[in-house]
């Protein structure tokens, strides 16, 4: 099921109401409820994929249970390799099968071995397989690490894994802030749904007015990029890097705005990324979810940047290149991946990266310092660069693509329609840069109308057919 | 929890309010357009629709065009039987092709009309987007009911309409009406400089090639596959290049020679499935003033098509040069514009 679809807008509030109406007093009913909506909502897509989460689910409960009960360490770390291993089965099948097998053929095709390849799967990507089998890993691996006692309510343990606002696109939860949540009594607050509505409205907004109108422009300019002058070719770019960040922190902001409708608080997964002023401050504004995720559970086993230069500039090619890789079974991503690291590795080795961990541009001012501005300027151009290679087909298009926009360059005349929408919502995100929860203290009547003329737009605007970018990762 | 229930009521009150209100004021402004548009012509360019969107919406047809802007001439006039769409315009490449031949609700008796853009097969041809459908914007007016019909009332649709007098006829082809008002001088393709200048550098769908790409040849058997399969007549054809341009590709100085192979691979498969193609290549039948760019024909070229073909045409087609009765009279009451030039 679809957030922005009909079916959604009906589904929400019958959950809603039977959890706050008609379950509310028993703790059990209400994670039941969860459990069945979630269901219910992801098998909308395809029931038969339920099976995938069901037996992620299944392992990591049974796993994290026995580790507990063990007490030598080799047999803890046998039952955690055991979760990884599985969950990475799972994900590798149906995400990366055909990606290897491909690439095995041509690379004989390439050296003049004309194979046919009979090992080719007509495999379908499950919605969500990347998001919720690190869910499910990252329990059992904090177990083991003695980060989190197991819980032995399995109910509460399934909701956890398939909980329906992050399900399919995150943010990537942890263990230890959603399962004491969800084995804790939730009380109904006013500003908490008050807020998350106003999440749910202006993720809503993001998607359907923003990221669904640039969506035929960027389609335009990649599809017929080689008729294009370069000009043309950075509007697309440009495009495309606010199409799909309202795509996804879009969709974050619906998710943790109806997690909030039932008493959750979810992690952050975006705080305004294209104001940072480097690209250390950019990952640590983009995907939060993700990237802490690789950080903890990738970064920092590999030894982090606590044994050296030589190997701490190995593992972050590795984190940004696995991170790429995690996108999709392309190399278009891949290469993203390195792109990102050779530009973040330069600052690693200046010890910049960590600037700016706690401010945001402009952080006691109206308008931002003139470096400032800079630094946001050129670390926004990087970005943009970087997504030529996560939005084109194949890498020979985004090579060419990028060479034809340094190389062909022309001042822009026409697809200049999309900056209606990129610098209203810019200037728009801007002001609001403090407050990414849109926690607000407003009278009730601007919010009431705010709310309507936002609602009015999504009308206006909505587009059926539009799905989310991020489901296919 | 009252507090929030009164919330959303009052939420949903004014919602209801503000949508009956903008209901009224585009009904009336619908009612004004269509007025405006005689309708002839529909240009308001008020609200983005992409073609695809517009053009997935058109049901119950018996003929179907799929193809490149190289198919995009067929109109409905030309056939005997008048059922018929032209969905080009929307596709890439031969994986779009299958796509949308997945998508289209075509069955048992319909007919399938795809033309084969001879570049989709050059192996040195990289960047063939390979999307679900190509996505144009196609500029029309927000309608709230019965958008289709509405706008199918009309002649011509979309914001090039107006613009350029260029549009989508309400069968689905595209009319070049910009060729007739603006001197020929200032058209892009101007005595083919701009094909000749892609064959010259071998660029933009022009790339030399000696390689047929197979894996095209399997996703076009995939195609005739499922017609097979659902008994769909299939017409295919490999349409022409202005005779000029025919001259510079054979010429020895650039290698096309991919084309005559996977001419021969083409039509090796299609005899495989007893379905018809034709090569039109190098059509002879027609010289330069028959195209309106250098690998696109004009009407008369697209109708002498389907003869060879051999799908059933209406031989009362007003099959004049460029432009019809009909159509050159809308030009003259929508634009002051001397013809020729």
């Amino acid at each position: 099921m679809l957030f922005n679809s009909i079916e959604y807008i009906i589904f929400l509030p019958i959950v809603f109401i039977l959890y706050w109406f008609l379950f509310n007093k028993n703790l059990l009913l209400q994670n039941l409820l969860i459990l069945a909506s979630s269901y219910i909502f992801y098998g909308w897509w395809d029931y038969r994929f339920l099976s995938l989460i069901f037996i992620s689910t299944v392992i990591d409960y049974s796993i994290g249970l026995s580790i507990a009960k063990k007490d030598s360490k080799k047999k803890q770390k046998l039952l955690v390799w055991f979760s990884v291993i599985s969950n990475l089965t799972i994900l590798g099948f149906f995400k990366y099968y055909n990606f290897f097998i491909d690439s095995w053929f041509e690379l004989f095709n390439s050296i003049g071995y004309e194979i046919k390849s009979i090992w080719t799967l007509k495999i379908i990507l499950p919605v969500g397989i990347s998001f919720y089998t690190f869910q499910s890993m990252s329990y059992s691996i904090d177990i083991y690490k003695k980060k989190l006692e197991p819980t032995k309510d399995f109910i509460s343990f399934a909701s956890f894994v398939s909980f329906f606002p992050q399900l399919v696109a995150g943010p990537i939860e942890r263990a230890k802030n959603l399962i004491p949540q969800v084995l804790n009594k939730r009380e109904f607050k006013y500003d908490q749904s008050v807020d998350g509505l106003r999440l749910i409205l202006w993720g809503m907004f993001k998607k359907v007015v923003i990221a669904d109108s640039l969506a035929p422009m960027v389609d335009n300019i990649f599809n017929n990029y080689q008729d294009l002058e370069g000009g043309i070719l950075w509007v697309g770019a440009i495009y495309f890097a606010f199409q799909i960040y309202c795509d996804f922190s879009g969709y974050s902001d619906i998710a943790i705005g109806t997690a909030k409708l039932f008493g959750f608080e979810l992690i952050s997964n975006f705080k305004f990324p294209y104001f940072s002023r480097n690209i250390g401050e950019f990952w640590r504004r983009w995907h939060i979810s993700l990237s802490s995720w690789f950080r903890d559970y990738l970064y920092i086993p590999l030894g982090g940047s606590k044994k050296g230069t030589f190997k701490s500039i190995r593992n972050i090619f590795i984190i940004f290149i696995v991170s790429g890789f995690w996108h999709g079974a392309n190399w278009t991503f891949i290469i993203w991946g390195l792109f990102h690291s050779l530009l973040f590795i330069p600052s690693f080795i200046f010890k910049t990266n960590r600037n700016y961990v706690n401010t945001i541009i402009a952080e006691d001012r109206i308008i931002p310092e003139f470096k400032e501005f800079f630094q946001v300027f050129t670390t926004f151009i990087l970005v943009v660069i970087g997504w030529v290679f996560f939005r084109s087909e194949t890498l020979t298009d985004s090579f060419y693509y990028l060479f034809q926009m340094f190389f062909s360059f022309s001042v822009p005349s026409d697809n200049l329609a999309g900056f209606l929408f990129v610098v209203p919502f810019l200037i728009l995100e801007y002001f609001i840069r403090h407050k990414e929860r849109l926690n607000f203290k407003i009278s009730e009547n601007l919010d009431l109308i705010i709310s309507t003329l936002i609602i009015f737009c999504i009308i206006l605007f909505y587009n059926k057919s539009s799905g989310f970018i991020y489901f296919q990762f | 929890m009252k507090k929030f229930s009164l919330k959303i009521t009052k939420l949903f009150i004014l919602t209801l309010i503000g949508l009956f209100s903008a209901f009224i004021v585009n009904e009336a402004m619908h009612k004004k357009l269509k007025a405006l548009s005689k309708n002839s012509i529909y240009f308001y360019p008020k609200h983005n629709q992409s073609i695809i969107d517009f053009k997935l919406k058109q049901h119950d047809k018996e003929i179907y065009i799929l193809g490149s802007s190289r198919t995009a001439g067929f109109e409905r006039g030309m056939f005997k039987n008048n059922k018929v769409y032209n969905y080009s315009l929307i596709i890439n490449s031969f994986n779009d092709i299958y796509n949308l031949v997945n998508r289209l609700d075509i069955g048992k008796g319909d007919t399938l009309i795809i033309g084969l853009d001879q570049w989709n097969f050059n192996k040195s041809f990289q960047p063939r987007n390979n999307n679900d459908f190509k996505i144009n914007n196609l500029s029309l007016p927000f309608i709230l009911f019965d958008p289709v019909k509405n706008i199918n009332n009309i002649y011509l649709i979309g914001e090039d309409a107006i613009k350029n007098f260029s549009g989508f006829r309400n069968d689905g082809s595209y009319f070049y009406g910009k060729r007739l008002i603006v001197p020929k001088r200032e058209l892009e393709d101007f005595n083919f400089e701009d094909t000749f200048n892609r064959i010259k550098n071998g660029n933009r769908r022009f790339e030399y090639g000696s390689d047929v790409d197979l894996y095209q040849i399997k996703v076009l058997k995939r195609i005739l596959d499922f017609c097979k399969k659902k008994n769909i007549q299939v017409f295919a054809f490999s349409p022409p290049f202005s005779p000029s341009v025919t001259k510079k590709i054979k010429s020895k100085k650039y290698d096309y020679s991919y084309m005559d192979k996977s001419i021969a691979e083409t039509k090796k498969l299609f005899k495989e499935f007893n379905f018809i193609y034709k090569d039109f290549t190098f059509y002879d039948l027609f010289d330069d003033s028959y195209y309106l760019d250098g690998f696109h024909c004009n009407r008369n070229v697209y109708y002498q098509i389907l003869k060879d073909l051999g799908v059933p045409t209406d031989s009362n087609f007003d099959n004049q040069f460029e432009v019809s009765e009909k159509e050159l009279n809308l030009l003259k009451d929508y634009f002051k514009f001397e013809l020729g030039d």
